[in-house]
């Protein structure tokens, strides 16, 4: 039986009233097959009719009666089983006239109330068992009867403030130019930018929307320009006063019938206000939401424009979910509408390809929105997910814990399998120790410097948990530590490595005391080697492998990379706040942030404009996802962003920090591939 | 974790001046074969607080004959250093 309890976020809006049970369905079941004699088949069916009935009122709450009533709930006739109101139509109404048919979106089953008992008996005796072909599988249909249907009243719905819909704004004529004008086909134009996503086609003009950061390079207009064949349409929209400037930046999606984007913001610090789509081609069903959890969807006609501004552009998240079919209300193919819950009104609409033109103006001064919430141009206090730098140890503490710590450890299995390649100077420093030598790599992450040197004892620490995992699955000595406090004697080593790690600390003080604790653990003429990621990532004219891994195979094997390789593009998700993994909340830190300055996000492989920010990791889960989660979001491509707060280090700083430590001596500083580096050398007391 | 790692650690407790030796709750003693290195167990040695290390070993049921203290001339006496190999990096 093809009949499946499918769970989902829309609502069920139709409700069955209990009946009173004449003994049980059962007894009832087993005096009608002794009245008269049954075939195999029609037993066979009578089960299934029975089994479909407790699944109904297991999994729906939907209580079926033997009484012979004017309704009837027909399971496996519903929109989720690919069964279309018009389908299901032309079947029942062979009974007789009908009164309601309700078809709740998505569900496995719909409700039918004929005019009489009479037609419902015969539906009930007929229909039973009759099979239906749909677009992709054969359904049997089973009815039941019911006592009552009722349907809550639905309360009309508005668009989401801000949006608006114009149906029929094209011509035939001109959806068919400007379909005809863009060439998917040519890769070579480099008046645009052109993508294959994994869930779409994508052109860009004017200006390249970069999905890595989801914002544009402001300063690298597209030599093109918006295209000629717009204008006819833009001023159009500007006379009718859609808009109010002309837009410089164009974005051509073209989504096959399953495909669709995921829900997001456009980032507001990218593009001004109003926003305006035309759908080309076919139409589609676009899914507005509310940070509220309000969901809104709307229908967009071929030849429409729509037009977000105000809420439902800065607020309201807007996405298309991949599917073949929508759920739509019956009518007009060309009206705009709201997809209600009127389960009294929807039908499938069978998807086709949909092209969408999206204008938008590039804005050159920061967001002042009314939505700070969502904004990334406007700090938000008390929204961890836009912190400032820290101005106490506390905040610094809690800063650390969110954008460090917790980070490290959902990230540290993939970040694990990007670190394997030792950094060549560090591998001298190690291989420059004798024999007995005890080290310590304090903020060892996986390991990958603990088992260079045989002959040494080494002991790595690191604050996360599973990169200690990840290092004691490799044998190695470790010890879940903050490197402030690290929990071994004073003066027992002979060097100490600390390998990108002091770089995460964000105030001067903790950074120094960092240091300090690393010197404490040094024997009087130890060594201790120190890496940090610098400010200058071009240094002597010399660009560092971060800023050239772009070029460079990002595949795994370069011998030295201080940051992640492979930038994971091909997402779009633009929410401008931190991404997490769903069911991980952001718990609040409780930092104090008067007059502070937030933290910058960075763009990977970019150089840094400021000393402290925020770099994005992009998580690439190895273990394969729940595929029917990967399914529902439709979204192999996206992968959460973290977010690892970094102090980069300026030329010289290293050293002067270094020189307040007392009791050592800086034996020998250098650059490395966009790192700064100090040797130091514990004097003798 | 190998004693050798437990006779550096010590409690970073802030107010404790002395925080070693930590009182080891075993729950799992396994014993693997490390490759016998003769120098670099007569360099560890001096560096090694001794009485903690037989303290510890006592406490796990593998002493393994060392003695309380330190002879002199120990790292000549390959048979102490392989008992010390022993405790130290394979315990």
């Amino acid at each position: 039986m093809a009949l499946t309890a499918a769970r989902n976020h829309f609502l069920f809006f139709c409700f069955v009233q209990c009946s009173v049970h004449c003994g049980t369905m059962e007894t009832c079941l087993e005096e009608g097959v002794k009245l008269q004699k049954k075939t195999k088949e029609e037993k066979k069916l009578l089960r299934k009719q029975l089994k479909a009935s407790h699944t109904l009122l297991k999994h729906e709450g939907i209580d079926t009666v033997l009484i012979p009533t004017k309704s009837l709930v027909v399971a496996n006739g519903g929109l989720g089983n690919g069964v279309s109101r018009e389908q299901l139509l032309e079947v029942l109404e062979q009974c007789g006239s009908l009164r309601a048919v309700l078809m709740p979106p998505n569900k496995p089953y719909a409700f039918v109330t004929y005019q009489s008992v009479d037609a419902a008996q015969l539906a009930h005796k007929t229909l039973n068992g009759r099979q239906l072909d749909t677009e992709h599988q054969q359904v049997t249909l089973y009815l039941n009867f019911v006592e009552e249907v009722g349907s809550v009243v639905w309360q009309g719905q508005e668009l989401p403030p801000g949006l608006k819909v114009v149906e029929e704004f094209l011509s035939p004529e001109e959806e068919m130019r400007l379909l005809g004008a863009i060439d998917w086909g040519s890769h070579s134009n480099t008046d645009t930018a052109q993508k294959a996503l994994k869930h779409r086609q994508v052109k860009h003009y004017g200006y390249e929307f970069r999905y890595d950061n989801n914002n544009v390079d402001k300063n690298k207009p597209l030599p093109g320009g918006l295209p000629m064949f717009c204008n006819e349409v833009l001023d159009r929209c500007l006379k009718e006063n859609l808009i109010k400037v002309k837009p410089d930046q164009l974005t051509v999606n073209q989504y096959q019938p399953g495909q669709g984007i995921p829900p997001h913001i456009d980032t507001h610090s990218a593009f001004e206000d109003t926003i305006i789509s035309l759908s080309l081609g076919a139409k589609t069903v676009m899914d507005f939401k509310h940070t509220d959890g309000r969901s809104i969807s709307v229908v967009l006609p071929a030849r429409s424009v729509l037009v977000m501004t105000g809420e439902s552009r800065y607020l309201w998240s807007h996405g298309i979910t991949p599917r073949k079919f929508d759920v739509v209300p019956v009518g007009d193919a060309e009206k705009a509408s709201i997809v209600s819950g009127d389960s009294g009104d929807l039908t499938l609409h069978k998807r086709g390809t949909r092209t969408s033109f999206t204008f938008r103006k590039v804005r050159r001064t920061p967001c002042d929105c009314a939505f700070p919430s969502v904004c990334d141009s406007q700090s938000s206090p008390g929204d961890p997910s836009s912190p400032s730098v820290p101005q106490s140890d506390r905040d610094a503490s809690c800063l650390e814990n969110e954008f460090v710590h917790k980070v490290y450890e959902e990230i540290a299995s993939h970040f694990s399998s990007t670190r394997h390649s030792p950094w060549p100077r560090v591998v001298d420093f190690l291989q420059s120790l004798p024999t007995g030598a005890i080290l310590a790599d304090v903020g060892c992450g996986n390991g990958k410097y603990l088992g260079l040197k045989q002959d040494l004892f080494a002991v790595g620490c690191d604050r996360s948990r599973n990169l200690v995992d990840i290092c004691g699955e490799r044998s190695f000595q470790v010890l879940v530590s903050d490197a402030l406090e690290v929990p071994l004697r004073s003066g027992i080593c002979d060097a100490c490595i600390s390998i990108a790690v002091i770089h995460h600390f964000s105030t001067k003080e903790r950074r120094l005391a960092a240091i300090k604790e690393l010197v404490r653990l040094l024997r009087p003429g130890g060594k201790a080697l120190i890496y940090v990621w610098a400010m200058e990532q071009e240094y002597n004219k010399q660009k560092s492998k971060y800023l050239k891994g772009k070029k460079v195979n990002q595949e795994e094997g370069s011998a030295q990379r201080p940051e992640q390789t492979a930038d994971h593009l091909g997402h779009s998700t633009s929410l401008a706040s931190n991404h997490r993994p769903a069911g991980k909340e952001v718990k609040d830190c409780p930092l104090t942030r008067q007059n502070m300055s937030t933290l910058s996000v960075h763009t990977n492989r970019t150089a840094f404009h400021s000393q402290d920010l925020l770099v994005p990791w992009h998580l690439k889960s190895s273990a394969p996802r729940d595929k029917n989660v990967g399914k529902s979001l439709g979204s192999a491509d996206i992968c959460p962003i973290f977010h690892r707060y970094y102090h980069v280090f300026c030329e010289e700083e290293l050293e002067s920090l270094c020189g307040e430590v007392e009791n050592i001596a800086i034996q020998t500083s250098y650059y490395d591939q966009g790192n700064w580096c100090v040797i130091l050398e514990k004097k003798s007391e | 974790m190998k004693l050798i790692t437990h006779n550096m650690l010590t409690s970073h407790v802030k107010g404790v001046t002395k925080g070693y030796p930590l009182l080891i709750k075993a729950t799992e003693v396994q014993v693997s074969e490390v490759e016998f290195n003769p120098e670099f167990l007569s360099r560890m040695i001096p560096k090694l607080e001794w009485g903690v290390l037989v303290q510890a070993a006592d406490s796990l049921g593998h002493l393994n004959d060392l003695p309380n203290e330190l002879a002199p001339e120990h790292e000549k006496d390959e048979e102490f250093l392989r008992r010390v190999h022993r405790v130290l990096l394979e315990v």
